[in-house]
This record gives C-alpha cells, sequence and structure tokens, in this order.
C-alpha cells in the first residue's frame, strides 16, 4: 500500500468498528429489555440512554468513520496519487475522535437522552451538540479533501474519465456536505443556544423540517459505499467485468439528486406542513427507484457476465455457478436480498396513506435496520474483508469464519426485522422503554418480540465475530500482487460526457430542487406567526 | 472544478449544452407535473367550485382560504388558563419564598403552612401537588370557572403574579404520604385506573394523572387525597356541577362511571380517609 496513507485508513476503520461492537452489544440488551424479562440495568433512564448511545455510533458515528477511511482508501488507490494533505485528513480524524468523547460521555451520565433524533423541545447536555457537531466538522474535512484530490487527478489527466470509485466517492462527498447542511444548522442556531439556557422558547416545526433535511440523506451517505463496492469489486470479486461503467456514473448522481429534496415524508403527519409540498416531496422520494433499479440490472447483469464465463448454463445456471465461496460476493447477493425487501418497506413509509398506518410504530425501526443494518453493513463488512489484505499485506489464513460472520448476520436481521415489522402493523409504538404484556390487548407482541431479540443476538455474535476475524486471521503470507484491482468495464470508458465526469450540473440542479422543496416549508417559519415550545432540558430535569 | 484540456472543444461544449438542456427539461416537467399535482388538482377533489387560488393556499397551509366549520360556537370556555409559552415561562419564574408569606397569612388555617390540610375530606391537601395544577384552580377560582364561596373571594384578593408564587410554593412541599393504589382494591377499579376501559371510551386514569404526567399540564396528582373528597369531585364532574375541566375531559369520564365505580376509584387514589401528614 502505497502513499503513506495506511495508517490513517486503519485509524478510520477501528474506530468504526470498535464502537460498531460496543453499539451491538447496547443494541442486543435493548432488545431484551422489550421483551419484558426485566435484563439488569433495565429502567427507563438506562433503556433511553442506552437507545441514544446505540443509534448515535450507529448513525454518526460507524459510517461517518467507515465511510471517510474507505474514501481514502479509494482515493489514493483509485487515483494513483497521493492524498492532497495527509495533515489535514489526520486533522479531520482527530476531531471526529475527540467529537465522539465529547458525544457519548453526556449520554452515558444521563445527561443527554435525547435518542439521537434531534427533536426538540427535548434538548441534553450542550456537551453531546458539540460533540456530534465536532464529528461533522471532521467530516467537512475528508469531503474537502476528495473534491480536491479529484481536482487534482483530473488537472493531471485532462480528458480521461474519473475511475468509477472515485466518482462515487465524491458523489458521496458532496452528498455529505447538503446533507449535514440542515442538521448544521439546527445544532448551530437552535440547539446549542437552548442547551446552554441561553434561549427558553424553541421553535420545534422548524427544526423538525431542518432535521428531516438531514435525515433521509444520511441513509443514503451510509449506502453509498456499499453501492461503490457493488460496481467496482463485485463484478471483480466475481471473477468478471462491469456490465455498464455509465449506468454506475448516472446511478451515483441520481442518488445525489434524489437523496435530498425529499426529507419531509418523515414528516407526513406533521401539523406544521401543508399536504402540497409534502406531495411534492414524495414524488421525489418514489424517484430513487431509478438509480436502485439502474443498480441490481447492471449487478446482475454483470454476475450473470461472470458466471458463464465460469461455466453456468441456461437461465439461471450461471446463479449457481458463481463462485459464493469468495465473501464479497456472496455479501452482495446477500445485501441485494436484504435490499428488496427494505425497499418494499420503505414504499409503505413514503406512501402518504400507507405511512399513516404505520407511522411512529416498530415497523419504522425495523424498516432502517434492515436497509441499513443489513443492506449496507454487511457490504461494509465484505468490502473490509476485501482491502484488509492490501492494508495489512497479509492474507486470511482462513475464509470460512468470514462466511460464517456474513451468514450470521444476514440470519440475525432477518429474524430481527420481519418479526419487527409485523410488531409495527399490530400497532407497537417505537421508542417506548417498557411494555406491560400482562395487558390482554398487547399481550399477543410478546412473542414477536422475543423472537426478535433472538435475531439481535445472532446479530451480536456476528458483530463480535467480525471484530475477532479481522483482529487474527489475517496472517497468511499473500500470493503474489496484492495491489487493489477495481472491476473493470466490459467497455471502459475512454471518454464519457464532462455531465457525468464533474459535479457542477448536479450541483446546480440540486440547488434548484432544494429550493423548489424547501424553499417555502423552511420559509413559513420566517413568514408566520409561530408558536414556538418551551425548551425542555434533560440533563438539568427541567 | 473542470480542467479538461478539450473542455473547450466545440463539440464539447455541444454535448454540455445538450445534457444541461435535457436534464432541465426532465427535471423541471417533474417538479412542474409534482406541484400541479400536490398543490391543485388534489385539493380541489370533491369541490364544488373550481378555485385554484384557494386550493394552493390550502396546499400549503394557509388557513384564511380553508372551508370553515359551519357551526358557530357559543358559550364561554371550561377555564380561561391556556398553556401557552408565556404562562408556562411566567411559571417557571415563580418565587416559592415569597410565596410562603402568603400562604401563612392566607391559606394556611385551611390547607395546612406545609399544604397537609387540617381537614382533608373538606380542603385538599396541596403539598406536592403540581404548580400547573393549583394556578389553574385558583385562577378558574378568580374568574369564577370553579365556583366556591369559600375560595372566589380568597382567590381574588391575589394578583396573578402571587397566583403563581403560591402554586410554586405548594409544588415545592413534601407530598403527605400516600396510602392509595392498594393492591388489595377490586380488580375492575385497579383495570379501569391502569387500562380504562376502551369499550366505553374511558381512557386510563393513569394516562394523565400518573407518573409519568404525560397528559394535560393541569391534571392533578390525586395520590394522597382524601377519598371523600375525590368521590364528591367525581359526583360534581359527573352531574356538571363542577365544569372547569377544559374540553369536559373528567365530566364525559365521570357520567360514564357508576356510582360503585366512583367509590371505588375515590379509594383506591385515596386514603380511606386515613391520611397522615
Amino acid at each position: 500500500m502505497n502513499y503513506r496513507v495506511k495508517n490513517l485508513i486503519l485509524a478510520h476503520l477501528s474506530v468504526s468498528f470498535a464502537t460498531l461492537a460496543a453499539a451491538a452489544v447496547l443494541g442486543a440488551w435493548q432488545m431484551t429489555v422489550r421483551t419484558g424479562i426485566d435484563p439488569p440495568f433495565a429502567t427507563p433512564e438506562t433503556y433511553f440512554a442506552s437507545v441514544s448511545a446505540h443509534g448515535t455510533i450507529m448513525g454518526y458515528v460507524m459510517p461517518t468513520l467507515f465511510t471517510m477511511g474507505f474514501g481514502y482508501f479509494v482515493a489514493v488507490t483509485a487515483l494513483d496519487q497521493p492524498l492532497p494533505s495527509m495533515r489535514l485528513a489526520w486533522a479531520g480524524f482527530w476531531l471526529a475522535a475527540v467529537g465522539i468523547v465529547a458525544a457519548i460521555v453526556p449520554i452515558v451520565m444521563g445527561k443527554a437522552t435525547v435518542l439521537y433524533t434531534f427533536y426538540p423541545p427535548l434538548t441534553g447536555s450542550v456537551f453531546y451538540y458539540l460533540g456530534v457537531l465536532l464529528v461533522v466538522v471532521g467530516s467537512w474535512l475528508w469531503v474537502a479533501l476528495m473534491i480536491w484530490a479529484m481536482a487534482i487527478w483530473k488537472r493531471d489527466n485532462p480528458g480521461r474519465p474519473v475511475p468509477l470509485a472515485m466518482f462515487g466517492t465524491v458523489a458521496n462527498a458532496f452528498l455529505w456536505l447538503w446533507t449535514t447542511g440542515g442538521v448544521a444548522v439546527e445544532i448551530i442556531f437552535q440547539l446549542i443556544p437552548a442547551s446552554l439556557g441561553w434561549t427558553q422558547l424553541i421553535d420545534v416545526g422548524l427544526a423538525r423540517t431542518l432535521f428531516a433535511w438531514t435525515l433521509h440523506p444520511i441513509v443514503y451517505f451510509w449506502l453509498l459505499p456499499a453501492y461503490i463496492a457493488f460496481y467496482t469489486i463485485a463484478p471483480q470479486a466475481a471473477g468478471a467485468r462491469l456490465y455498464s461503467d455509465l449506468m454506475g456514473r448516472l446511478s451515483f448522481v441520481l442518488l445525489l439528486l434524489f437523496s435530498l429534496p425529499v426529507g419531509m415524508h418523515h414528516l407526513f403527519m406533521d401539523p406544521e406542513h401543508g399536504t402540497g409540498f409534502k406531495f411534492l416531496q414524495a414524488m421525489l422520494t418514489a424517484l430513487v427507484v431509478l438509480p436502485t433499479f439502474l443498480t441490481v440490472f447492471t449487478i446482475s447483469a454483470s454476475m450473470e457476465i461472470a458466471g458463464r464465463l465460469r461455466g453456468g448454463k441456461g437461465l439461471f445456471g450461471w446463479i449457481a455457478a458463481l463462485p459464493w465461496d469468495r465473501p464479497m460476493v456472496l455479501a452482495t447477493c446477500l445485501s441485494f436480498i436484504l435490499l428488496g425487501f427494505g425497499g418494499f418497506g420503505g414504499v409503505v413509509n413514503m406512501a402518504y396513506a400507507m405511512n399513516a398506518m404505520i407511522h411512529n410504530t416498530s415497523w419504522v425501526t425495523a424498516h432502517f435496520h434492515l436497509i441499513f443494518g443489513g443492506a449496507v453493513v454487511i457490504m461494509y463488512f465484505a468490502i473490509t474483508y476485501w482491502i484488509w489484505p492490501i492494508l495489512l499485506e497479509q492474507e486470511a489464513a482462513d475464509v470460512r469464519p468470514l462466511r460464517l460472520q456474513l451468514w450470521l448476520w444476514f440470519i440475525g436481521i432477518v429474524i430481527m426485522t420481519f418479526p419487527w415489522h409485523v410488531l409495527g402493523l399490530l400497532g407497537q409504538p417505537r421508542r417506548i422503554a417498557t411494555f406491560d404484556y400482562a395487558n390482554p390487548t398487547i399481550a399477543q407482541w410478546q412473542p414477536w418480540v422475543f423472537v426478535s431479540m433472538f435475531g439481535g443476538y445472532l446479530m451480536l455474535v456476528s458483530a463480535l465475530l467480525f471484530v475477532w476475524n479481522i483482529a487474527t486471521l489475517y496472517r497468511a503470507q499473500p500470493d503474489g500482487d496484492n495491489r487493489m484491482q477495481y472491476a473493470v468495464a466490459v467497455y471502459p470508458p475512454t471518454r464519457v460526457p464532462n455531465a457525468l465526469n464533474s459535479f457542477a450540473l448536479w450541483n446546480w440542479l440540486l440547488l434548484f430542487l432544494m429550493v423548489v422543496a424547501y424553499g417555502y416549508p423552511l420559509g413559513q417559519f420566517f413568514l408566520m406567526d409561530v408558536y414556538p415550545g418551551l425548551v425542555h432540558r434533560v440533563d438539568i430535569g427541567s | 472544478m473542470s480542467t479538461d484540456q478539450d473542455h473547450g472543444a466545440p463539440e464539447r461544449r455541444a454535448e454540455d449544452r445538450l445534457w444541461r438542456f435535457w436534464v432541465s427539461i426532465a427535471a423541471g416537467t417533474f417538479v412542474v407535473v409534482s406541484l400541479l399535482v400536490g398543490l391543485i388538482v388534489l385539493p380541489l377533489r370533491d369541490e364544488a367550485r373550481f378555485d385554484p387560488w384557494g386550493a394552493i393556499c390550502r396546499a400549503i397551509g394557509i388557513r384564511k382560504d380553508a372551508p370553515t366549520a359551519t357551526g358557530k360556537t357559543s358559550g364561554s370556555p371550561a377555564s380561561s388558563v391556556t398553556w401557552s409559552a408565556g404562562t408556562r415561562l411566567a411559571l417557571l419564574g415563580a418565587s416559592p419564598a415569597s410565596g410562603s408569606t402568603i400562604v401563612k397569612e392566607t391559606c394556611a388555617a385551611c390547607h395546612g403552612e406545609t399544604g397537609a390540610s387540617v381537614d382533608p375530606q373538606q380542603f385538599p391537601n396541596l403539598a406536592g401537588q403540581t404548580e400547573e395544577a393549583i394556578f389553574k384552580q385558583l385562577r378558574d377560582f378568580q374568574t369564577g370557572a370553579r365556583a366556591s364561596d369559600i375560595m372566589a373571594p380568597i382567590a381574588q384578593a391575589l394578583t396573578e403574579a402571587q397566583t403563581r408564587d403560591v402554586a410554586a410554593y405548594f409544588a415545592a412541599q413534601k407530598r403527605v404520604e400516600a396510602v392509595g393504589g392498594s393492591p388489595t382494591a377490586p380488580a375492575n377499579i385497579v383495570e379501569l385506573a391502569r387500562i380504562g376501559a376502551p369499550a366505553r371510551g374511558i381512557p386510563s386514569c393513569y394516562s394523565c394523572h400518573g407518573q409519568s404526567r404525560s397528559g394535560p399540564e393541569e391534571a392533578p396528582v390525586l395520590f394522597g387525597q382524601s377519598a371523600s373528597y375525590l368521590e364528591d369531585q367525581l359526583k360534581k364532574f359527573a352531574s356538571a356541577e363542577r365544569r372547569n375541566d377544559m374540553f369536559a375531559r373528567m365530566r364525559t369520564i365521570a357520567k360514564q362511571l357508576s356510582p360503585e365505580e366512583m367509590h371505588g376509584m375515590a379509594i383506591y387514589y385515596g386514603d380511606g380517609g386515613a391520611a397522615k401528614p
């Protein structure tokens, strides 16, 4: 591994996975509390502190650090050039590291049990918000470095198409910059003044709208590393080529576009917005099927090429012929299955009428665990298994524990989230610490919760096995060249339109869509009479 | 950011223009069609009159063109207290110390100096009652929303700030030891308190008067009151003799309870008449 970035990437990924393991323990404990069997330390206070820590880590820390680390890896390996500034990259890492500690300590002390979604009037300790803000600021340095690295490469390689992996990474960097805008404004202008006691009143509707701006695209930010792996690693792992490089570029820019002006579907049941803009954003939300179907089609086609090259015959024979023993191939397939089920649940969420049925129930929690915890994080594991030999310069001594871990994760998430969806349909509210299953009205929920908990424990075992795998298994001598090889397209592009080689057009278009989708919904708070709520500070109990 | 060498080549620029044109057309069309449907077509469904401007206003949440209820409201509200941010901020700033002086002069004779009533069957215990509950009742005595020959003149002598201070003082006192919530209470009473009776449209008492107090601000703490006082109030709500409950919540609930249930409920929440300070 060249350009002295090994330690930088390992630092990011190590912190990411260490926090993942801790949050997985919390997650399993929370599932246990919900069954009503009262595990140790179970009080509503500890439950909500645990949910806050689990969500903060899994939502803001783990994926951000992973995406930063993987982004640095792609920038160096795909562009084959050093990072523009190592000092800036390390500064970003340390800002994030300090931020993590600053955010987690108040949660553990019970002074920031605000459940990681920044919905006032509930506000926590100011250190929690400053901590999350530091993580975000650290990631902005990463954004700057990704854009800068691509600009340098384009200057040195005029007219050539930016390697697809890097194009996807920079798409994600722009996406993240747009995404964090909403929550950054909310934290700086609303939450921090409230948490310091400078303001006693807070406009809840405005805060919820700003957070919705962030809350949906953040999911696509988590998702993009998985998509980058689908396009640029999975076909290579299967021993074939990518069916279409252009489809990849198109998918990345479409994901950038349709991740942002859509967040209001989180506010369908909120009274502060009329139906008109809810409808517009619902329509824009639906457009995400375009990049999703492009990707499913392109990757399936790439896999079919691989299967047929390996001698697979007939309509489905190529599937059996794929090299299923390779973790990346296996994970891609499992991820697609989870993405399919998760996407189906997502259609229910984005449809106004159906959303009313599952609003604020366990269905929602189940949905984002299935999509993110399932389809995305299983690809984080596979990516790590793929790049680990390149970082450590040692191969895995045995791939069976790697496959076992992926299967455990897949089975665990299915067992955990499918009953969880059912519970949502039965009306179980989310974010409730304890349920009295002795009550006959809700007694029927309990068996489903128990099954769900079992899935949670399988995932915990899988998470710990993952850490054990990457910590101990990679000690075999590499056989030959271990440089990073990205999948080559069937027709490698020699030149692509500027529109698919840069982001100016898409950023302008996104600005237009954001002004249309959020201009009035945000502007109305400054035009009409508002009725702010009284700040409720959990850290001082008033 | 693009610094492509052939960026300036005429065929490249023509290609860029084509992309810009078609992307703008596609995005613009999609947005315009979605806005037309969302702002005009859907809000106009089932409308007798074609009024696109009114439809747009409704769709973006401007209320002045929204259809208004035809029935006229009449009568006066149950209470003049509103839980606005202003009311709550003012309560936050109330002074228990100033309240203490007023309580000693005015309230102590009946409700006790620390809020432990001298005769709980007639005068409720106020120690540890919530600030909102006491404030609301005092205001209602002042305006006449809650009728009482004893309390009306006493409450009317207080300014609004003094009212808040008194409420803050009692709220800060240690609650009278409660022996309510007895596990030996009849099962139907315990169920009514904890779960309610959904079939009769009666919510659980706990949902507003429970410890989490997630209900209306003014819902008082019930444990620690005397059973006979509680039963008396339930009867007054049931007969609508007492009518200062916002949205007629307690009148609606109480009139559905049988006399036995009211009695059982009062004993469950009260102490069977044996409150000790």
